[in-house]
Order: structure tokens, then C-alpha cells, then sequence
């Protein structure tokens, strides 16, 4: 603690925290409040340990593993009914995946082969996917993919209006138009971007912010089906270094998730495997 | 503490009864700053969510239950920036509705406020973050540094060009006729 915060106010600071108090909601959203009570119930996986709810949830839990142990084995069944000898899933280059698995993610709009060992959180239709990547909690040290269909999310928020890369993408479809006027955004912000890959329908770019920011930016644009997807890897603390990222292979199995994305209808109940977070909570206490 | 592994009760159940009970006593607090650093409470209702579901994950590591609010307030202000930095592949230009007043009578405020209301929306996100976390929160620099893993030198500096913009924005207001020139 310093003295500082204790230094009296004038106006100016009196009015700021006047300001920030208006700004902020009163009250938390019922729906919110409710959801978050949910969490201990809903989590099936951490840490390495598994966390079976207990009690009256018990019913539940069983119900809902029996489930994914189902959509499991139907995924299973329908991946060997259609894999041939050269669509066997790559192997990842990076010690941070320990394999990957073909995630059907209707809630967010993609299809797209993804770490299997990472936590899945998000899974709205305008924000997308994220996945957080092993290790510290702490998101200031570590790496997470996030992945939007923009189609999809433009659709969530009305018109899209508001997402410049949607707009870009109206303006022109093809990759190279979306991307040059991607890069003409960049630039008048003063971003410094590189391309590093092109794939035959996905660029992937490095970001790189300010320098000491701790951070790097690898972000792809797609586009399957007429329609733009984002996949983005955010890497922070020691982790955010292109070299290293290179090094570990982390690129080029980043490559490879790009490389196997494609756009699907959003639906909310088309995700597969499940998903931790997604799908209605268990019923509550009775 | 001995035996345990982290916060609370051992049990499964109490562990999940006590983590309810931290993050009630917690949310309303932890959804207003979220709703401020991210600008809309759309997108704070999932921050917060996403929040919690890191923090009963790592609720076993937590072994102190005293400091339970400040580490949820350090996930949620890290989940919050985390969200802000993916605005670099989707950026969002609009943000919904709070540059209007919500003054209980629905009246406008003061040319300063309605000034500092734009600017404090317009300010880049790291330093919004730090001036919400230092004049809403009330953080001290060296708190804020803490929880958003930035270097003290980096909380001042950005807090020193937020405040000069806000006060530019403020002090523009107070001279126009509607202001109120102190």
C-alpha cells in the first residue's frame, strides 16, 4: 500500500471517479449471478484432476458423461468410416499439444483440428472460441487461440456494423482483397505487422505491439465458403518471441490448425466433441 | 492449513459451497470493473464468466482464503485485457452505450462530464485499464502493477499520458460557455 491513493482529491479527480461510477452497472445481471453459480457444477476437467460433482448433481454428471462418452464414439466411428490413408491427423511439432482433434464447433461457426490438451473457454457466437493453452493460470504468461467466424459473429451483433474486419470483408471478399485492406488498416495505425505464411485460402500474419509489451500476435485470416474466419495466438511473458515460437515448432502447428479450418452453419447443439463450457448448465439444486 | 492443499474445506462439496459464497460476495464488484475496462457489459457478462470457471479450476492452488478477492480481481482484469488484445484481429468500433450519462434522471451532465465520459471511452485500452483501476478500483500504482503483470515504470507512464488526455478533454469543456469555469 502507498499514500497515494489518500492524496486529496481535486475536481478533476472527483469528477473522474464520479464519471466511472455512472459508467459502471448497478446491479449484476440475474442471468450472470446464475451462470456463475453453475461453474463448480459445470467444470469436468482440471488440472489434471477430474472433478466429479457430488450430491444432488451426481444424476446429472453421469447423464452428462454418458453423453459425451456417446458423441465420443459417434465422432470416433464417423472419423474411420471417412478417413482414408492420407487423412490421418498430423502430429504436433510443439511440446505445448499433446495431439490434436477435430473440433465441429457450431456454437462459434468452424471446424478446425485443435490442441486436445488445451481448456476450452468462451464459445459464444460473436466472440468465437478461445483455448488456453497449459500452464500458469496466468494469461500474462502463456499462449491462447482464439477462433471467430465472422460471418457468424457479424450475424450475433445485428448487422456487424461495428467490426472492421467484417466491413473489409464486405467490401472485398477475396483473400487478397480483405487481407491488402487489412494490412491498409494496420498501417494507418501504426501496427507492425509481417506476413509469415500464405496457405491456399488462410495468410498468417505476426503482429508484434510495442516493444516491452511482452506480447506476440500470430493472426490468420481465412476464407471457406465465402465466408472470413480469424484465428489468433496470443503469446505472453517468455513465451512471446517469434524465434522461440518457431523453435518449439509452435508456428507450424499453428499452420496446421489454419490449414484445416473450414466454416460451418451456426448451431448452438453441432459441437463436437463437446465442450466443456458450452451447452445448457445441469439442472440446478432442486 | 496443514494437510490441505489449498483454500476451504476439503470435501468436494464444501470446496464448491465456499467458492460460491467468495465469488457472490465478489461478482457485483468484479462486473462493474469488467463492464468498465471492456466498455460493455455484454462482453463483461462473459469475462466474468470465463473468470470463474479459471478460478474454480484454480481453486484448489488458492491458500489463503483472505486473499481470495484480489486474486479473482487479477483473474478478471487479466481475462478482461486478454480480450481487449484479441480487438487486434476483431476490432469492435463502437462501444455499447456507455458514452451516454446514466444519471439517475436521465439528464445530461456537465459539458466536464460529458467531455471526460468521451475521452475516458476513447483512451486507449491500456490506459483505460490503468485509470479505471486506479480511480474506480482504487489501486495504487504498485497494485495495479501486480495485477495486470506490467511493470510499475509502464503504470505510471501510461497513467501520466491517460491523465493528460482526459485533462485535456476536461479542462477543453470547463472554457466552452456550458462548462463550469472554476
Amino acid at each position: 500500500m502507498t499514500d497515494e491513493r489518500f492524496i486529496p482529491d481535486g475536481p478533476f479527480e472527483s469528477d473522474l471517479r464520479a464519471i466511472l461510477n455512472q459508467m459502471a452497472p448497478r446491479d449484476v445481471p440475474d442471468q450472470v449471478r446464475a451462470e456463475v453459480a453453475e461453474v463448480p457444477f459445470r467444470t469436468i476437467q482440471s488440472a489434471g484432476h477430474r472433478w466429479l460433482p457430488e450430491g444432488r448433481r451426481l444424476a446429472g454428471a453421469v447423464a452428462l458423461l454418458a453423453i459425451v462418452v456417446a458423441v465420443a464414439l459417434l465422432a470416433v466411428i464417423a472419423t474411420r468410416s471417412t478417413a482414408g490413408p492420407g487423412s490421418a491427423t498430423p502430429t504436433p511439432h510443439s511440446s505445448f499439444i499433446s495431439g490434436f482433434v477435430e473440433q465441429t464447433d457450431g456454437v462459434a461457426g468452424y471446424r478446425m483440428l485443435r490442441p486436445t490438451n488445451w481448456t476450452a473457454l468462451g464459445g459464444d457466437p460473436i466472440d468465437g472460441r478461445v483455448y488456453l493453452g497449459p500452464g500458469p493460470a496466468n494469461i500474462q504468461q502463456g499462449i491462447v487461440i482464439s477462433v471467430v467466424n465472422l460471418k457468424v459473429s457479424a450475424a450475433s451483433t445485428g448487422s456487424g456494423a461495428g467490426m472492421a474486419q467484417w466491413l473489409l470483408f464486405q467490401q472485398n471478399s477475396s483473400l487478397a482483397g480483405w487481407t491488402s485492406g487489412i494490412e491498409a488498416m494496420w498501417a494507418r495505425d501504426g501496427e507492425t505487422f509481417t506476413l509469415l505464411r500464405t496457405l491456399p485460402h488462410a495468410k498468417i500474419y505476426v503482429l508484434s505491439p510495442a516493444p516491452g509489451s511482452g506480447l506476440v500476435f500470430l493472426v490468420a485470416y481465412a476464407i471457406d465458403q465465402g465466408q472470413p474466419l480469424i484465428v489468433q495466438l496470443q503469446a505472453s511473458g517468455t513465451e512471446a518471441d517469434l524465434s522461440r515460437l518457431e523453435a518449439q515448432g509452435v508456428v507450424d502447428d499453428f499452420a496446421t490448425m489454419v490449414g484445416s479450418i473450414t466454416a460451418i452453419p451456426a448451431d448452438p447443439l453441432n459441437v463436437v466433441p463437446a465442450l466443456p463450457t458450452s451447452g445448457p448448465p445441469l439442472p440446478g439444486p432442486s | 492449513m496443514a494437510g490441505h492443499d489449498g483454500v476451504g474445506p476439503r470435501s468436494g462439496s464444501e470446496r464448491q459451497a465456499a467458492f460460491g459464497r467468495l465469488t457472490d460476495r465478489q461478482l457485483a464488484a468484479s462486473y462493474r470493473l469488467a463492464t468498465l475496462l471492456l466498455g460493455s457489459e455484454v462482453e463483461a457478462q462473459d469475462a466474468i464468466q470465463d473468470a470463474a470457471l479459471i478460478a474454480w479450476q484454480r481453486f484448489a492452488s488458492l491458500h489463503d482464503p483472505d486473499r481470495f478477492d484480489a486474486w479473482f480481481q487479477r483473474i478478471v482484469v487479466n481475462i478482461c485485457r486478454d480480450r481487449l488484445r484479441r480487438r487486434g484481429s476483431v476490432r469492435f468500433l463502437a462501444m455499447d452505450g456507455l458514452a451516454e450519462p446514466q444519471t439517475p434522471d436521465g439528464a445530461t451532465g456537465r459539458a466536464e462530464h460529458d467531455a471526460l465520459r468521451r475521452a475516458v471511452i476513447s483512451l486507449p485500452a491500456d490506459q483505460r485499464t490503468v485509470v479505471v483501476l486506479r480511480y474506480f478500483a482504487e489501486l495504487s500504482l504498485e497494485e495495479i502493477a501486480e495485477q495486470t503483470g506490467e511493470r510499475l515504470g509502464t503504470v505510471k507512464s501510461r497513467l501520466h499520458y491517460a491523465l493528460e488526455a482526459l485533462h485535456a478533454a476536461y479542462d477543453a469543456a470547463n472554457r466552452l460557455p456550458g462548462g463550469t469555469a472554476r
